[in-house]
C-alpha cells in the first residue's frame, strides 16, 4: 500500500506519493494559495494520476507545514519539525542533525543514535536567512533564484552584509550596488550570511554526526558549500531537498486509513496515535 | 495640604496634565482592552469540559473589575490602607501585621504595554514591567488605582526602575534586596530592610507591628501555604484531577485575594479534587506529555503559554514560577521570640528559598528543578522567557544544559504579551510534545 505526504509551506506546497518500500512514485510542487483545502485536493489527484493509482491503493495521508491543519484530505497532521526529522531519517538513516531552511523558517533538529528527535531550534519572529530573505535580495539585485547559488562562487572578495534584518539588509545591498560592487561579490556575501546563521543555529545543539541539509535553501549550491565549511561533520544534501518534509509526513501517516475518519483537527487535539507508530 | 505621613509628595515627572482629554480616552480604551483580554481568557478556560466546580470562585477573583475590587474599595472607605507589591519578595505577613490589605500589582495585561511604549520607546524592557507601568500611566489598572503605597523589592533592573517611576503617583518603599546570597551580611541586610518596611507601613496605617499581630499573620499565611501544597500533592499521580492552567490560576489568585478566604476556597477545591481522584475522574486522556512550566512570570491574563501547552497535548504537572508554586513557597518557621526574631523568620523565608534568577549564586534553582522533574515524573520542561527578561534568558541556558545531562528535553519559548506569535509557538510546542511522545513510545519498545 502506498502513502501520501503533503507539506503546506509558507511559499510552496509539496506533495509526494511513496510506495510500500518507501520508493518515491510521484511528486508535485505548487505555490501555496489561500485555498489550501482545494489546492491539496487537486495535488492529491495529480499525484495519484502520475503514479497510476487510485485512492483504494492509499493507506494513509499525512500533512505537515504551516497549513497542515487545513489539509482536509489528510488523516493526520504533524508539525514540520517532526516531519523533517522522519523524512531525513528515511533518506539518510545515520542522520544526527537536520537543518531545514524553507520559505520563512529555519529549523535545526538534533537526533540520537536511534534516530529519535532529542532537541530542536527554530528561528522566531524573524525571517532573516530564509528563502523569503534571499527572494527579496534576488529582486533587489536582479539576479534570478537559480543563479543565486552559482554566480557568487568565484567571488574573491564577498561583500560583508552586516544587517540581519531583511529590510535593512536590502538597503545595504542597494547601497552596495550604488557603490559599484559586483553582483557576484554581493551574492556571495548574502549566501555567506545565510550559511552563517544556519550554522550558528545548528551549533546551539549537540552535533554528533551526519548533517542532512533539507528545504528549498539546500538547492543553493553556494550556501551548501559554505555550510559544509562551517560544520565539522558530513553534510548530506538529498536529491530533492525540498521534498523532505512531505516525505516525513508520508512516513508519519497512520498505517491504515480509517473509513470516514474525522478531520485532522479533531484528532490533533488528542494525539492518541503516537508518531512512533510509523516505525512498526 | 497636609503632609503625607511618609513625607512623600508627587514628583510630577511622568504624570500627564490633569484634565487632558486624551487621558480619559486612553483610560477607557485600556480598560476595555483589559476586560476583553481577561474575558476571553476566562471563557477559554471555562470552555474546558468537566472543569471542577471549585474553579468558579477563582474565575471571579480573576475578573479584575470584579468583587475583589469592590471589596477593597469598601475597605478603603473604612480607612484601611491598600499595599501594592511588585515582587514575590515583599513579605505579605508584615503587611498584614500592619493592618493593611495586600495585592500584587504585576500586570499580565497585553494592552498595558502600549502606554509604556509610548513613553519609553523600545527600551528593551520586559512586558511585565511595561504593562504594570502602563496600567498606572493610563489610570486603568484597578488595583494600581486603589493602592495607597507600593512595596518594591529591588530584584531585577526593570522592577527597580519601575518602582522609581511609580513614585510620581504614590509613595514607594524600595527594599534593598541583596542579590548575592552568600556572605555573612546579606541576610542581615534583608532582615533590616523588612524591619524598616514594617516600620514605614506602621506609620502609614497607624498600626504598629506587634509580636501578636505578626505571629497571627504568619499563622494565616502558613495555612494558605498548606492549602497550596495540598493542591500540588493532588497533581502528583500518573493522572491529574485538574489541568495545570487551572491550578496555576487558582494558586495565583492568592496574590490579589483576601488570603483567609482564598485558603478556605483552595481547601474546598482540594476537597472536590480529592473526591474526583477517588472516583477516577481525571483530566485528559492519560497520554499527555508531562510538562514542567518554568521561567519568567506567567501573570493572569497572559495565559498564552499555559494554554498552548495544554491545547497541544501537554499537561502541566508542576511549575516553578514566582507567580505559581513559589507564591507560597515555604512556610515560615517561627516559635516564640521577640518581634525581631519573627521578622527574621519571615525575611529568611522570602529570601533563602527563592530561586529568582536575580540571585547569584543560584545553584538551588538547578537542583530544585531536577528534584521537581524526578518527583513529578516530568518528561519535558517548557521554559517561558519574556522578551527583555535578561536574567531569565541567561539562566535558561544553564538549566537546559543541566536538564540535558539528566536526559530531560527543554523548550525555550521566548515571547511577549501580544498574540502575534501564537501560531509559531504552537508549532514548536506541538513538535515538543510529539518528540516526547515518540521518545515514550520508543522507550516502551
Amino acid at each position: 500500500m502506498a502513502r501520501v505526504g503533503i507539506d503546506v509551506g509558507s511559499l510552496y506546497t509539496k506533495g509526494v506519493l511513496i510506495a510500500e518500500d518507501r520508493r518515491l512514485l510521484a511528486s508535485a510542487v505548487e505555490p501555496t494559495t489561500t485555498d489550501v483545502p482545494g489546492l491539496t485536493e487537486r495535488m492529491l489527484a495529480r499525484l495519484l494520476a502520475e503514479a497510476g493509482l487510485t485512492m483504494a491503493d492509499i493507506e494513509g495521508i499525512g500533512a505537515t507545514g504551516t497549513g497542515r491543519r487545513r489539509v482536509k484530505v489528510a488523516d493526520v497532521a504533524r508539525t514540520e519539525i517532526s516531519a523533517f526529522a522522519w523524512g531525513a531519517k528515511l533518506l539518510h538513516p545515520p542522520v544526527r542533525l537536520v537543518i531545514d531552511a524553507g520559505g520563512q523558517g529555519v529549523r535545526a533538529i538534533e537526533m540520537d543514535q536511534w534516530g529519535m528527535m532529542t532537541n530542536f531550534r527554530t528561528n522566531d519572529k524573524c525571517s532573516s536567512g530564509t528563502g523569503c530573505f534571499l527572494d527579496t535580495m534576488s529582486f533587489a539585485l536582479g539576479v534570478d533564484m537559480p543563479e543565486f547559488g552559482t554566480i557568487g562562487r568565484g567571488s574573491a572578495c564577498p561583500s560583508s552584509i552586516m544587517q540581519t534584518c531583511t529590510v535593512f539588509a536590502e538597503s545595504e545591498v542597494v547601497s552596495a550596488v550604488a557603490r559599484g560592487g559586483s553582483k557576484a561579490d554581493i551574492v556571495a556575501g548574502l549566501n555567506a550570511m545565510v550559511a552563517k546563521r544556519m550554522a550558528s543555529l545548528a551549533k546551539t545543539l549537540a552535533v554528533r554526526g551526519d548533517v542532512v541539509f533539507a528545504g528549498g535553501m539546500a538547492r543553493n549550491r553556494q550556501v551548501v558549500e559554505l555550510l559544509r565549511s562551517q560544520l565539522a561533520h558530513r553534510v548530506v544534501v538529498p536529491d530533492d531537498p525540498h521534498l523532505v518534509g512531505a516525505l516525513g509526513a508520508a512516513v508519519l501517516a497512520p498505517k491504515r486509513r480509517r473509513a470516514g475518519g474525522a478531520a485532522p483537527e479533531a484528532r490533533e487535539a488528542a494525539p492518541a496515535s503516537p508518531p512512533g507508530e510509523a516505525r512498526a | 495640604m497636609t503632609e503625607h505621613p511618609l513625607g512623600w509628595a508627587p514628583k510630577g515627572r511622568y504624570v500627564r496634565p490633569q484634565g487632558d482629554e486624551s487621558v480619559e480616552e486612553l483610560k477607557a480604551r485600556v480598560r476595555e482592552a483589559y476586560a476583553k483580554q481577561s474575558g476571553e481568557m476566562r471563557a477559554r478556560l471555562m470552555a474546558v469540559k468537566d472543569r471542577p466546580e471549585g474553579m468558579r470562585y477563582f474565575d471571579d477573583v480573576a475578573r479584575y473589575d470584579g468583587p475583589r475590587v469592590k471589596e477593597l474599595q469598601d475597605a478603603k472607605g473604612r480607612g484601611r490602607k491598600v499595599v501594592g507589591t511588585l515582587c514575590v519578595f515583599a513579605p505579605a505577613e508584615v503587611v498584614r501585621a500592619c493592618g493593611a490589605e495586600v495585592v500584587r500589582l504585576c500586570s499580565g495585561m497585553h494592552y498595558g504595554v502600549h502606554p509604556a511604549n509610548e513613553l519609553l520607546g523600545d527600551a528593551g524592557l520586559c512586558p511585565c514591567v511595561k504593562s504594570t507601568l502602563g496600567g498606572r500611566l493610563s489610570d486603568a489598572d484597578a488595583f494600581m488605582t486603589l493602592a495607597d503605597i507600593v512595596v518594591a523589592p529591588a530584584s531585577c533592573d526593570g522592577k527597580v526602575k519601575l518602582g522609581e517611576m511609580l513614585e510620581d503617583w504614590l509613595p514607594v518603599i524600595m527594599m534593598n534586596l541583596p542579590r548575592v546570597k552568600t556572605g555573612d551580611t546579606t541576610a542581615q541586610l534583608w532582615v533590616e530592610e523588612v524591619m524598616w518596611m514594617g516600620q514605614q507601613l506602621g506609620r502609614l496605617t497607624g498600626t504598629e507591628m506587634t509580636v501578636k499581630g505578626l505571629r497571627e499573620a504568619i499563622g494565616v499565611y502558613n495555612r494558605a501555604h498548606l492549602a497550596l501544597s495540598r493542591l500540588t500533592q493532588l497533581r502528583w499521580g500518573d493522572r491529574s484531577p485538574i489541568w495545570g492552567r487551572d491550578a496555576l490560576l487558582a494558586a495565583q489568585m492568592a496574590l490579589v485575594d483576601d488570603v483567609e478566604r482564598w485558603t478556605k476556597r483552595m481547601d474546598g477545591l482540594c476537597d472536590e479534587l480529592g473526591r474526583r481522584a477517588a472516583a477516577g475522574q481525571w483530566v485528559g486522556t492519560g497520554e499527555e506529555a508531562r510538562i514542567l512550566l518554568a521561567g519568567s512570570p506567567v501573570i493572569w491574563p497572559n495565559w498564552k503559554v499555559p494554554n498552548l501547552v495544554e491545547e497541544s497535548g501537554g499537561l502541566i504537572v508542576v511549575d516553578e514560577l514566582c507567580t505559581g508554586a513559589r507564591v507560597l513557597g515555604d512556610p515560615v518557621v517561627a516559635d516564640e521570640g521577640t518581634l525581631r526574631d519573627l521578622v527574621r523568620a519571615v525575611a529568611e523565608r522570602y529570601f533563602f528559598p527563592c530561586t529568582c534568577p536575580c540571585f547569584s549564586p543560584n545553584d538551588e534553582r538547578e537542583s530544585r528543578m531536577l528534584r521537581l522533574v524526578k518527583e513529578h515524573r516530568v518528561e519535558g520542561v517548557v521554559y517561558h522567557a519574556l522578551r527583555g527578561c535578561h536574567l531569565g534568558m541567561l539562566e535558561a541556558t544553564r538549566l537546559e544544559l543541566a536538564l540535558r545531562r539528566a536526559d530531560v528535553p527543554m523548550l525555550k519559548v521566548e515571547s511577549e504579551y501580544d498574540e502575534g506569535d501564537v501560531e509559531q509557538i504552537r508549532t514548536r510546542v506541538e513538535a515538543f510534545v510529539e518528540m516526547i511522545q515518540a521518545r515514550r513510545e520508543f522507550a516502551r519498545g
